[in-house]
Order: C-alpha cells, then structure tokens, then sequence
C-alpha cells in the first residue's frame, strides 16, 4: 500500500434505480396518495437503519434510546422529505439526514467540552476500581475486568488511564525550557529532589535544636538572603552579633545532622 | 513534521477494531486534532475496519498506513480479498460508505481485485482540528 495522492469522494451505491425497485414505488405511492397507513409502514421499516446509525454513536455517554429518538425524528423527517423520481435510494438519502441530527444532538449538548471532565472522572473511577479488583482478586486486574466493574467498556478505560498520564508524554531524554544539555535520565540522582530532601531535614533540625531567635536569623540569612546588616536592623543588633549567631547555629546544626 | 507515518498490520479480526481506534484516537490527538476531530476519526476507522472484515474469503490481516501533512491526515486500509470484495448489493457495506463519508472530508472505497481498500482523508484545520501540529 503507498500513501494516496487524492482520495476520490466516495459516492456511495447511489446510482440511478430501476423503475421496479419496490421500495422506491411504494414512496412514488405515497407521494401520490399521502396515505398515512404507508407512511407508517416506511418509518418502521427503517427503524434499524436508525438504531444502526445510533449505535455507533453509543459509547459517548449519552442513552442510546435518546440517541434512538433523535434518530427516528430525522427518519421521519427524511420520509417526508425524500423525492423518488430523483433516482438516488432512500437510505442514500436518510442516512447524513441522520448522522447529521444525531451529531447536532453531540453539539447541542456541548458533549466535546464535557469529554475531558468525563475522562477525569473515568480515570478516578478506574483507579479506584483497579485498587478494589486487586484486592478482591489478589492480582492485578485486566482492562477488562475493570471495565466489566464499571459498566464501560474496554476501550474507554483504556483511553481513561491513557489521558490521566497526560496528553505531552516526553522522552526522559528531551530538553526542557532554557535547558542546553541532556536531561538526566531515569537512574540517576535528581538534585533538585536532593534538595527538598535537605530542606526537609534542615527545617526538622532547626526547629529541634536551635533557639527562636537562631532560627529566624539563619531563615533570613540563607532562605531569604538577607544580609547580615539588614539582619542586624531587623533584630535590632550588631552586624558582629547577627555574625555570631549565625556561625553558632551552623556549627549547633552540622553538629546535629552529622551526629 | 512531514513524512512522518503510522503503520499497523492487525488481524482480521473483529476484536481488532479497537486496536485500530485507539490507534488513531492517539494519533489524531498528537496531530492536534479536538475531541470532535479525533472522534471522527476514530468512527470512520472503525467503520472501515468493519467493512474490510465483511468478505467472508480473504487475507488473515488488514494493513493500515496513517501518513501526514500540514494540511491533512490520510488513513489508507487495505486486506487482501479472493473474490473481488463486497457483493453489488451489499447494504451494510453501502451504509458504511455513507457514514464514513460524512465523518471524513475524503472517502473512498476501492474493491479491485486482489485487494480491498479504504483510502481516508481529514483536513486537519477542518472543525474539531486544533492546537500544535506535528
């Protein structure tokens, strides 16, 4: 198979008719007549045209006996409407009369912006569901399974969890804004990570060993980057005195930590 | 980027189907096509993977290409058929047609021997196509 240049619209089986087709007389019939008894008769004889239609819009949330009403209205619409002596078939003619009500049905419910709360709210129902399945299997369960537990099915868990781990996947290797080399890869030791762990040790440390007035002194000295006369203005001491404070905590804290 | 494409061989096989959708679900949104676009999409595929599995004699696998350009994705499927392909009369087939022409803004259908095809085409600035393009 090679890529296609120009794909030529599909016409659909839509060429002239023979006089004899029956379903095409009994609209020339109708048209003549009006009789509502056949009018009857040819909306429900296509009735499975339109829960056809409808099916295959069925898996986006909406009730497939709504989607099946909306559909049937655009049947009879298209009953009333469709011309015999044009020569096309009446399924020709019904079908984007019905496709196209039942998409005006999505648009009209605003169903494309809904679409990402509802795989939002999949997401966490099939998290919590994968978490119940496994303990009540005591395995991890199948997509299937998860889809049987939440009455949807398999292919929309699937797209659920896919869309919770983010539309922009990137490789580990891509760089990110403002970055001129490699990324660290997975493995390796992430500093800034390093540091929050730091940070959360210093501040346990801080709090533990070191008095009210060291610690504010050694916050506004390194988280903050006061300066030490800045410091001293604030505490309303000396330079020399913030100085000695702050080498006394330090020493009080490396003490701490290495010990 | 141009000259990029996407190729699948599946079974032919109904279960299948939705390989081949969420295939081209996630495509359509890489390409930046909205909910509605990728939508589209993906029921057009389905359909043609439909209509490919209806001839009762026939290859064991359907091939899919998905090729783009800034302009347009073209979804190609194809399985090769014994007998020519889908029978004059053939309504299911013909509704399939009908409906993958209103989701597509280009389809056809091609049952030369010895091979049936499926050639699809969305224009990705058609509605429900937004955002970066790849």
């Amino acid at each position: 198979m090679t890529e296609h240049d120009q794909p030529q619209s599909q016409s659909a089986p839509s060429g002239p008719l023979p006089d004899t087709d029956p379903l095409t007389e009994r609209f020339r019939v109708l048209r003549a007549s009006g009789d509502a008894a056949l009018r009857d008769q040819l909306i429900s004889a296509h009735l499975p045209l339109v829960r056809a239609l409808a099916r295959r819009f069925a898996n986006r949330g909406e009730p497939l006996e709504d989607l099946i009403s909306t559909g049937t209205l655009a049947l009879i619409h298209a009953v009333d409407r469709f011309d015999p002596h044009k020569g096309t078939k009446f399924s020709t003619f019904a079908t984007p009369t019905i496709i196209g009500e039942l998409r005006r049905y999505f648009r009209d419910k605003s169903w494309a912006m809904k679409v990402p709360r509802r795989m939002q709210e999949l997401n966490r129902a099939a998290t919590g569901a994968r978490e119940q399945l496994t303990q009540r299997l005591g395995r991890t369960p199948s997509y299937v399974e998860i889809a049987a537990e939440l009455a949807v099915t398999e292919e929309e868990v699937i797209e659920a969890i896919e869309s919770g781990r983010g539309y922009d996947l990137v490789s580990f290797d891509a760089l990110g804004p403002g970055e001129d080399g490699p990324h660290e890869g997975p493995g390796e030791e992430d500093e800034r990570l390093a540091n929050v762990v730091r940070r959360v040790e210093m501040d346990q440390a801080m709090a533990a060993i070191l008095d009210p007035r060291e610690e504010r002194i050694l916050r506004l000295y390194y988280f903050e980057e006061q300066s030490q006369t800045d410091i001293a203005r604030l505490e309303q001491i000396s330079q020399m005195h913030v100085s000695r404070l702050l080498s006394r905590a330090k020493a009080k804290l490396r003490r701490h930590l290495q010990g | 980027m141009n000259g990029d494409e996407v190729r699948l061989s599946l079974p032919a096989r109904p279960e299948f189907v939705s390989v081949a959708r969420l295939t081209l679900s996630a495509l359509a949104g890489r390409l930046g096509f909205g909910v509605d676009g990728a939508e589209d999409i993906k029921l057009a595929v389905a359909e043609a993977m439909t209509l490919l599995l209806r001839p009762k004699a026939g290859g064991d696998s359907v091939s899919l290409l998905a090729a783009w350009t800034d302009e347009h994705l073209d979804i190609d499927l194809e399985r090769r058929v014994d007998d020519g392909g889908l029978a004059e009369d053939d309504e299911e087939a013909a509704i399939a047609q009908l409906v993958m022409a209103e989701f597509m803004d280009e389809a056809a259908v091609s049952g030369a021997p010895p091979a049936l095809t499926v050639r699809l085409r969305k224009q990705r600035d058609s509605a429900g196509a937004a955002g970066a393009h790849v």
